[in-house]
């Protein structure tokens, strides 16, 4: 498996603490694998609890209207880079 | 025979729907829904699968006009769409998003109308018309359909839009729910067609989105949402105006949480209590009370076989799976689900179908689903876990081959791989069992 950035590894931590994922070791989460796993691993509440959490750390807001939200989600790394690029705080 | 229009309490030039900068009047949705049941195919059923609300709701509209019977599956997993079409094979789809489907079900495409063709005639639907099938997850691993007949359906939405004032004033309902789910249906596409307000056609989801298509509005707007989305719109740090009246139903709402959504998004939070065999039946003030009153004509009975839903539309009283105190024919307060029901995330379903599905999965021998007792976690919602005795599989693969079977709100989390389920001596699961296996895999002494 690639190595996790800085930020992924924030950001792997902030996925294991907002969805209570008890079993997951925020270490272990493949940078590029899918996190909803075939589309459907974790769900849309997962993507609401992220979003919640995201926007509490990071300040700042998704729109599912947003033409790459689909790609935002796929990965940890995906999601990472998104946050490196839209953080306020 | 008796009829009901299509369409009620709206002016021709009424707004009907929009989304972003589009604006639908009501005589264009009357043109569109003429223009749409051209395109539909010939056949007796369609399981609708249309995200986009107004689309949905023109489809559906388009069906009635035709005919054709609405079926609604529970969820759009492929398992429950194939299994709807097992017992429906004369149907076609309709869908706006990609689907996986078993057999060579016709597929129909349909967009929203681009030229205005003049229909205006509103049409007149048969009370007796069967518009809709909802389906429950059934103890047995098939879903159970429940019919919906034209009149029924109308008779229902206007106990609600007297309950909710909905006749006294213009409202914009914008909607976070599915429109196949049965609290969606009612309050999402129902609402608009015989009420007068006017929907918002797209499905907001995030906070963002949610509080951008308030922001389109011009008019009092009426919040459709869950306990999920509210929990998110609260912290979400936005700006709340515009918003009338805030409906929650799919799980209770906690009054902390009520509160909450009332002081931010400044507008009074109600709850509706339903279910899809009934639909809904009452409603509350979340921070006033916790009795359910139920809608005016609707009332409960006590009998042997538990309490029952009576009211004139329903053809025959239905049983409600709740555990509930009667203070009164027309009060009662909820003490939770009962036996074998659960609910996750406003999903209903039964453990004992869930735990079919798993042990139907080859590579298990066997497996228990469970669910854990809320241990006061504000913060995350409680999942199911699962005890799963798979020698030959890993917790990813059987996770993957479930995710084809249930909702994804049903997966278990985490999924305990176990050498052996606590069967007592009598060869029984107990719920006590299930609870101590828990705890103890929790606490780490695992596998």
């Amino acid at each position: 498996m690639s190595e996790q950035t800085a930020t992924e590894k924030e950001v792997a931590q902030l996925i294991v603490e907002a969805l209570n994922l008890e079993d997951v070791d925020a270490g272990d989460i493949e940078p590029e694998a899918p996190l909803f796993r075939e589309g459907l691993g974790l769900d849309s509440i997962d993507a609401l609890e992220i979003s919640m959490a995201v926007t509490q750390k990071y300040g700042f807001q998704f729109r599912s209207d947003n033409p790459d939200i689909v790609r935002i989600f796929s990965s940890l790394r995906t999601l990472a880079e998104h946050i490196q690029q839209n953080r306020k705080s | 025979m008796r009829t009901i229009p299509l369409t009620r309490h709206h002016g021709e030039h009424d707004l009907f729907a929009w989304f972003e900068q589009q604006r639908i009047s009501h005589a264009q949705f009357i043109d569109h829904v003429h223009q749409v049941a051209a395109q539909l195919h010939d056949k007796p059923f369609v399981i609708n699968l249309v995200e986009n609300r107004y689309l949905f709701i023109l489809t559906f509209a388009a069906a009635l006009l035709r005919q054709q019977i609405s079926l609604l599956p529970p969820s759009r997993t492929p398992a429950d769409v194939n299994g709807v079409i097992q017992n429906y094979p004369d149907c076609y789809c309709l869908a706006d998003q990609a689907l996986e489907l078993d057999t060579p079900t016709p597929r129909c495409q349909v967009k929203i109308p681009s030229q205005h063709l003049g229909h205006t005639s509103v049409p007149d639907i048969g009370e007796n018309q069967l518009a809709a099938i909802t389906f429950t997850s059934g103890s047995t691993g098939t879903p159970q359909p429940h019919t919906k007949y034209w009149g029924d359906l109308a008779y229902a939405t206007d106990a609600a839009a007297q309950r909710f004032g909905l006749y006294d004033k213009t409202h914009r309902i914008i909607a976070t729910v599915p429109p196949q789910h049965m609290y969606g249906f009612e309050t999402s596409v129902l609402y608009p067609l015989l009420t007068g307000c006017a929907i918002y056609g797209g499905r907001p989801f995030y906070p963002a989105d949610i509080n951008h298509a308030v922001n389109t509005c011009d008019q009092p707007v009426l919040l459709i949402t869950t306990p999920v989305h509210l929990r998110a719109c609260t912290a979400a740090g936005l700006e709340w105006k515009h918003i009338e009246l805030i409906i929650s139903a799919t799980a209770p709402l906690d009054r902390t949480l009520a509160r909450q959504a009332q002081e931010t998004m400044h507008a009074p939070v109600k709850e509706i209590f339903g279910c899809t065999e009934a639909g809904s039946i009452a409603s509350r003030e979340t921070l006033a009370t916790d009795t359910w009153r139920m809608y005016p004509e609707f009332t409960l009975r006590q009998d042997k076989s538990g309490i029952q839903v009576v009211a004139a539309h329903l053809r025959e009283p239905v049983t409600l799976h709740d555990n509930i105190e009667l203070l009164n024919e027309h009060e009662f307060i909820h003490l939770g689900r009962s036996g074998d029901m659960i609910n996750i995330a406003g999903k209903r379903g039964s453990l004992s179908d869930l735990n079919l599905k798993l042990q139907e999965l080859e590579m298990v021998e066997a497996g228990a689903f469970f669910l854990p007792e809320d241990e006061g976690r504000q913060q995350t919602l409680t999942r199911l876990t699962a005890f799963v005795v798979a020698p030959e599989a890993d917790e990813k693969e059987i996770l993957s081959a479930l995710s084809q079977k249930v909702d994804p709100v049903f997966l278990p989390r985490p999924l305990y791989k176990v050498n052996r389920l606590p069967y007592n001596e009598t060869g029984k699961l107990t719920l006590r069992a299930l609870r101590e296996l828990h705890l103890k895999l929790r606490n780490g002494e695992r596998r």
